[in-house]
């Protein structure tokens, strides 16, 4: 244990006089949930912002559409720092001891939100589908097993209203591409009877003009206060942007710093569409609902 | 259980009454139910769309308002004005003029709010509007850039002449929603200028449509249970019970009927023709019966429409059924009580006359009354039954009568016919006697002087020798004729012995062979005197029958004797035997005389009936009658077969003895 600690130190001597004497190359890995080249507009601007305020080092961006490629390539401590969602930080989390550095403030509907959920929703000629317990041997479109607003939050609401998505429903389908538009454009299509993505997929592809909302309606419509979207689920804290144990010190501190200074009219902010971002939001809720539903770290072998 | 007539009415008639309420009453509800609901939507339905119609009537002016604007000379003038100058000059004629059309526009028509001229860039050129100290035109510092707009993009898109017709929101000033909230729509043109037919701009006017929204709402809720929801085209409500919910779409927030209706939902599609809709719940207890009513607010954009829906709780609609309903009960409870006395009263006197006829009718069954007759005291049914029955009554009265003298009468002829049958037996028997007597006398006082004659001549015959020729032939005559007489006589006393039955049978074992011998042998002189040949086939064989052995023999030499006499000279006689019949031996004598006619036949049998009396042939007449009695006598049987020109065959069947 001893040994252990010494090494620790030793090591993280090194690379803090390594970093403050030379340039660095630090990466960081960003959930792609709608594809690899929005992410890139989405989040190249805050890695551009990153890399002017601090211009010693170079921050890239790698864009990775699947959850279990980033657990695995975190494992193998190839990124530094993880802009992922709520579950899968939990599972990196505990897997890989990466830690919270900030949260996203999401700029939705122009507010800042740092929570989010699930909508489950069918369409509007759907007539036979009121509640969740209505999905029963109907077919059913989430973005992917491991998505968080995409899956998992949905799954364990329905878990929570008795119905058991896995047993009841017809079949249980997942998007090929990963991506939440692929689910809506299911819907539309009545290619399924339901789907589920995270809140807000909905109005953004409105608001682009992709959909015309008057084709879905919401399944177990909730009604949060402040909360400006389309809910059927309660709501568990924004991404996160998590930092692995290969990020030095200062430049934790240097980062969290900097995140924490954009403001709504930043271009990194306006690009990324998002607020800004936040002291990071406790987590324990994701980390439940991940206990209660045996997934991430607590898969059944 | 026997339970009589009258409590089976009641019954049946209470039980009819309190069916027949029951149905009616349950019919009545049901419809009355339906009435009531039909009702309600109906109204609800046609105060909604009175409701668009008005809305329509306001909106219709203001295209025409926008359209006289965009063309207005003054608007022209300004277009040309800042053409040559390169900016919009506010003390110009044209523009002092402008504003002037634009304020008293306003000062005319109370729900416009603003009217603005913007130019194709989306900048706000002069703006007119009201505000609480009255009507203003903005201060070239205020005026506004408006390029995003949807309202500006979408009517710089059009021709000229054309209308565009906004969604209503909540009216916004400089990205903001305005506190406290206007509820606007706008209705907008483009100008071109006319000189170069160039797109210049835009006129939009602004109109306040919060008042008309709560006229619908407040016709719509004609009936103080209902809620009544006001949308837009998308869903998102402009009127909610709930305020909060109101304009969701401008507030960031999603309140959409969708969602809280959802079996409305698929009406919103755009694809949606339906322009009114009633639903009435799966389960209609405790559930709404939904109105959906599509008002297109402009009739020129049939696209551009507000939503109307009325929920109403079923059960309220139907609760004045519910009232309804329980009066109903009430009454037919009373009517089913009134029916029930009726049906007692009815009963009873249905049955009174019945009862009386039963009386009636039992009574004389019984035999305790002859003279039954039933009061007739209506002329329904019953009196009819009454009077058929008195009638009745004495058809059976009269018939009684008529039967009981009837039968009077017959045992009187019966005695009579009784009396004369037996007088006519009695003569009958003692004829008979008397026949007897006489024939029995008659052969004994015969029979005595013959056998005086007999004697007598016999003795002559002794002393035949000392008479002539012709006193010996008178001797022989005499004879002759005697003995025929007293065989004629015996003969004659043995059919009266039979008749009168008094002829005696010693039955014993007969040995046919001896009797046939012993008969042939008497026959056969008499054979030979006339060239007979007899043939005995019998007597070698050994038979032997139950017969009275005399009167077996009288019947065979009768048979022979007619063999002979009935024969022709030279003929022949065949005396046979055989068994026809099982047990009986059969004799058969044969001869080769003229034979017999069917006819004869018959009357071979019969007494005193001689065939062929020409043929000058002995006889009596009576010899068959006696062998048929006599064989009958011995349990035989006798018969004749006879081909006529061929011959005769007579035959007798005698029971073979056992012993044979």
């Amino acid at each position: 244990m001893t040994l252990t600690k010494w090494y620790f130190v030793f090591t993280f001597m090194i690379l803090f006089i390594n970093h403050n004497l030379s340039a660095s190359e630090f990466k960081i890995a960003v959930r792609a949930h709608n594809g690899i080249d929005d992410a890139f507009i989405q989040w190249q601007s805050t890695v551009d912002f990153l890399n002017i305020q601090l211009t010693a080092h170079n921050f890239t961006l790698i864009p990775i559409v699947s959850l279990n490629e980033i657990s695995q390539r975190v494992a193998m401590n190839e990124f530094d720092l993880i802009l992922t969602n709520p579950s899968s930080f939990i599972e990196i989390n505990k897997r890989s001891g990466v830690k919270a550095l900030v949260t996203l403030n999401n700029k939705r509907a122009n507010s800042a939100l740092s929570h989010f959920g699930s909508v489950i929703f069918t369409h509007a000629k759907n007539t036979d589908i009121l509640t969740i317990k209505d999905l029963k041997d109907k077919k059913l479109m989430a973005v992917s097993e491991q998505a968080f607003g995409g899956w998992r939050v949905a799954w364990l609401e329905m878990l929570i209203q008795g119905f058991d998505p896995y047993m009841k429903l017809e079949k249980l389908l997942f998007a090929k591409s990963r991506i939440h538009s692929e689910v809506v454009y299911a819907v539309r299509d009545q290619k399924v009877d339901a789907g589920v993505v995270r809140t807000d997929s909905l109005e953004r592809m409105e608001d682009r003009g992709e959909i015309d909302m008057r084709y879905f309606r919401i399944i177990n419509n909730k009604d949060i206060k402040g909360f400006p979207f389309f809910l059927s689920t309660p709501l568990y804290p924004e991404w996160v942007l998590a930092y692995s144990k290969s990020l030095p010190v200062d430049i934790i501190k240097k980062t969290r710093r900097i995140l924490l200074s954009i403001y709504p009219e930043t271009k990194a902010a306006r690009e990324g569409i998002y607020m800004g971002w936040v002291e990071p939001r406790d987590y324990e809720s994701v980390n439940l609902l991940m206990e209660k539903l045996n997934v991430g770290p607590y898969a059944k072998q | 259980m026997k339970i009589s007539l009258v409590y089976k009415l009641i019954l049946s008639s209470v039980f009819l009454v309190l069916i027949s309420v029951g149905v009616v009453g349950w019919v009545f509800y049901v419809k009355t139910t339906e009435i009531l609901v039909n009702k309600a939507l109906k109204s609800i339905a046609h105060e909604v769309r009175d409701a668009g119609n008005s809305l329509q009537k306001i909106v219709n002016a203001d295209d025409e308002n926008v359209l006289f604007l965009a063309s207005t000379q003054a608007l022209q003038g300004m277009i040309h004005e800042r053409l040559h100058t390169g900016h919009v000059n506010r003390n110009s004629e044209w523009f002092t003029r402008l504003e002037g059309i634009f304020e008293s526009l306003l000062k005319k028509k109370s729900k416009y709010k603003k009217i603005r001229f913007i130019d194709r860039k989306g900048q706000e050129l002069i703006s007119v509007y009201r505000s609480d100290a009255g009507i203003e035109s903005a201060r070239e510092d205020l005026l506004q850039n408006k390029t995003h707009r949807a309202y500006v993009y979408e009517t710089l898109k059009l021709p000229v002449g054309k209308v565009y017709l906004s969604p209503i929101n909540l009216n916004r000033e400089y990205g903001e929603v305005q506190i406290p909230y206007q509820e606007v729509f706008r209705v907008a043109t483009p100008v071109y200028d006319e000189l170069t037919n160039l797109l210049s701009g835009l006129i939009v006017i602004t109109f306040d449509i919060g008042q008309e929204l709560r006229a619908i709402q407040k016709r719509a809720s004609s009936r103080g249970d209902s809620v009544i929801y006001i949308t837009n085209d998308r869903g998102g409500y402009l009127v909610h019970p709930d305020q909060k919910k109101n304009y969701g779409f401008d507030l960031d927030k999603r309140y959409r009927l969708q969602e809280d209706i959802p079996q409305l939902a698929e009406h919103f599609l755009p694809a949606s023709t339906i322009k009114n809709i009633t639903l009435m719940p799966e389960d209609t207890s405790g559930n709404d019966v939904v109105n959906l009513t599509k008002i297109a607010f402009d009739r020129n954009h049939p696209q551009r429409f507000i939503t109307v829906v009325v929920t109403q709780d079923y059960d309220t609609i139907v609760a004045e059924a519910s009232t309804l309903l329980n009066e109903i009960v009430y009454w037919a409870l009373i009517l089913a009580f009134g029916g029930v006395c009726l049906a007692v009263v009815f009963s009873i006197r249905i049955t009174r006359p019945l009862q009386q006829m039963r009386n009636a009718i039992n009574s004389y069954s019984s035999g305790s009354s002859h003279l039954v007759s039933l009061p007739i005291t209506s002329s329904d049914e019953f009196g009819v039954l009454a009077k058929s029955f008195n009638l009745m009554i004495q058809q059976v009265e009269l018939s009684q009568a008529r039967l009981e003298e009837m039968n009077l009468n017959l045992e009187s002829r019966v005695i009579d016919r009784t009396k004369d049958l037996n007088n006519a037996r009695l003569e009958a028997e003692n004829a008979n006697k008397a026949k007897s007597e006489f024939l029995s006398r008659m052969s004994h006082e015969l029979r005595t002087p013959m056998n005086a004659i007999l004697g007598f001549g016999q003795l002559l015959e002794l002393d035949i020798g000392n008479f002539t020729l012709t006193q010996r032939d008178n001797v022989r005559e005499i004879l002759d004729a005697g003995h025929h007489l007293l065989s004629l006589i015996n003969e004659v006393l043995d059919l009266a012995r039979i008749e009168s039955g008094k002829l005696e049978l010693f039955m014993g074992e007969v040995n046919v062979n001896d009797v046939v011998k012993q008969s042939a042998a008497l026959i056969v002189p008499l054979a030979e005197s006339r060239h007979i040949t007899l043939m005995d086939n019998v007597s070698a064989k050994e038979l032997v029958v139950r017969a009275d052995i005399t009167r077996f023999k009288q019947v065979l030499v009768n048979f022979l004797s007619n063999a002979v006499k009935y024969n022709r000279e030279y003929g022949h006689i065949i005396v046979d035997c055989d068994v026809i019949t099982e047990g009986f031996l059969r004799i058969q004598i044969t001869d080769t005389g003229e034979g017999l006619t069917e006819e004869e036949m018959t009357k071979l049998f019969i007494p005193f009936e001689r065939l062929n009396e020409a043929n000058n042939v002995e006889g009596t007449g009576i010899g068959l009658v006696i062998s048929k009695h006599l064989v009958e006598l011995m349990n035989g049987t006798i018969g004749v077969e006879s081909i006529p020109g061929k011959g005769s065959c007579f035959w007798l069947e005698l029971a073979l003895t056992s012993g044979a």
